[in-house]
């Protein structure tokens, strides 16, 4: 039922997700100062709640973190209707997997989503949510 | 001579919830309320009137580690046959399969996952984008099955992409999923809040408050 151009649409957004998230965390990982790079000028980053935004205050939070080393196990994408977004090609993709930070114990279960956008040929984050898997009870 | 290497940073606190816009608190708070009110009935086929004509639904499920995999309440069995991990699903055929699309397939898809009763009040709420035209969030927490043996407890990471629809409501288009094992943390804490019976009704219980402003990095 869907449109040819639908599908190869969700085709592509799965792709992009595979090379997206194989960018994204090697520079997390092994060239963190480089990473605002791929955030919109305008980008949200929350990271286990906490709210940065714009690329310039998401590069220095970035740098404020531990080194990191993250293992993706699970990865799932989906576009977003060109109605929804004003004809900017848009991708929702969610990563999953587990991080070791530096000087901490074990590996952490996390869960990431993001959106991503198409801007002059080039893929941005628009917004980047982190979660760490733990509780979040106020008690 | 050292080097310039910062080895004491630690990871920043974690807030439960934020929020891009304040204003866009009781919308969240009133739909997450709603939906889930539903989604743990007894029938989720209400649902069909929360999602977009449209809409794409997509589920991968995860174990959290190698342990423990073989222990029967762990086991993910109802969730990895459908599970749309790329990773592992990687012929564009399948891929495109497992993309349910249409409200119609998507509450029918949800309709054969296990019975759940979600732990509202210890969500952790992200409200990404709120604008006009479109509203993006996602939720952290653990839900419980109801019906399944042993009654696991589950931890799950979900996002919907919101628009504002022609009757003055809201359609969720697009709706990604993530189910995987809780941690022996999760489990101590859950539903810590309260237990809050799983109704029909649309009597629900409440979401946990979601912060009232926004909190920025200094």
């Amino acid at each position: 039922m869907a449109s040819e151009v639908a599908l190869k649409n969700v085709d592509n957004a799965c792709e992009t997700a595979e090379e997206f998230t194989r960018v994204f965390y090697k520079q997390v990982d092994n060239s963190r100062h480089l990473t605002s790079k791929l955030y919109l000028d305008t980008g949200l980053l929350v990271w286990n709640g906490n709210g940065i935004n714009g690329n310039d205050k998401i590069q220095k939070f970035l740098m404020d973190l531990p080194a990191s080393n993250h293992v993706l196990k699970t990865l799932d994408a989906q576009p977003i209707s060109e109605n929804v977004v004003s004809n900017k090609l848009t991708y929702l993709i969610q990563a999953c997997g587990d991080v070791t930070y530096q000087n901490d114990d074990g590996k952490k279960p996390f869960q990431q989503t993001f959106l991503i956008v198409a801007v002059d040929g080039k893929w941005k984050i628009a917004s980047d949510c982190f979660r760490l898997q733990v509780p979040y009870n106020q008690s | 001579i050292g080097f310039d290497v910062s080895e004491d940073l630690s990871l920043p606190s974690r807030q439960q919830s934020f929020l891009i816009d304040p204003a866009g608190q009781n919308l969240v708070r009133e739909f997450l309320t709603q939906y889930f009110a539903i989604y743990d009935s007894d029938s989720r086929q209400p649902l069909l009137e929360a999602y977009h004509e449209t809409a794409t639904m997509s589920m991968a499920a995860g174990y959290l580690s190698n342990e423990g995999r073989n222990v029967p309440g762990n086991k993910l069995n109802a969730y990895i046959s459908n599970s749309r991990n790329i990773m592992r699903i990687t012929d564009r055929e399948s891929r495109r399969r497992y993309l349910r699309t249409g409200r119609l397939q998507v509450v029918s898809f949800l309709s054969d996952l296990p019975k759940t009763n979600h732990d509202l009040m210890g969500f952790a709420v992200d409200l990404l984008v709120f604008t006009p035209a479109m509203i993006v969030l996602t939720m952290n927490g653990v839900y419980r099955e109801t019906t399944s043996y042993g009654n696991p407890t589950r931890s799950f990471h979900r996002t919907f992409v919101i628009i504002p629809n022609a009757t003055g409501g809201f359609s969720i288009t697009n709706d990604m999923l993530f189910v995987s094992n809780t941690t022996k943390e999760q489990e101590d804490k859950s539903f810590s809040g309260g237990e809050v019976a799983p109704s029909s009704s649309t009597s629900a219980a409440p979401v946990a408050t979601i912060a009232a402003t926004p909190s920025y990095d200094e």
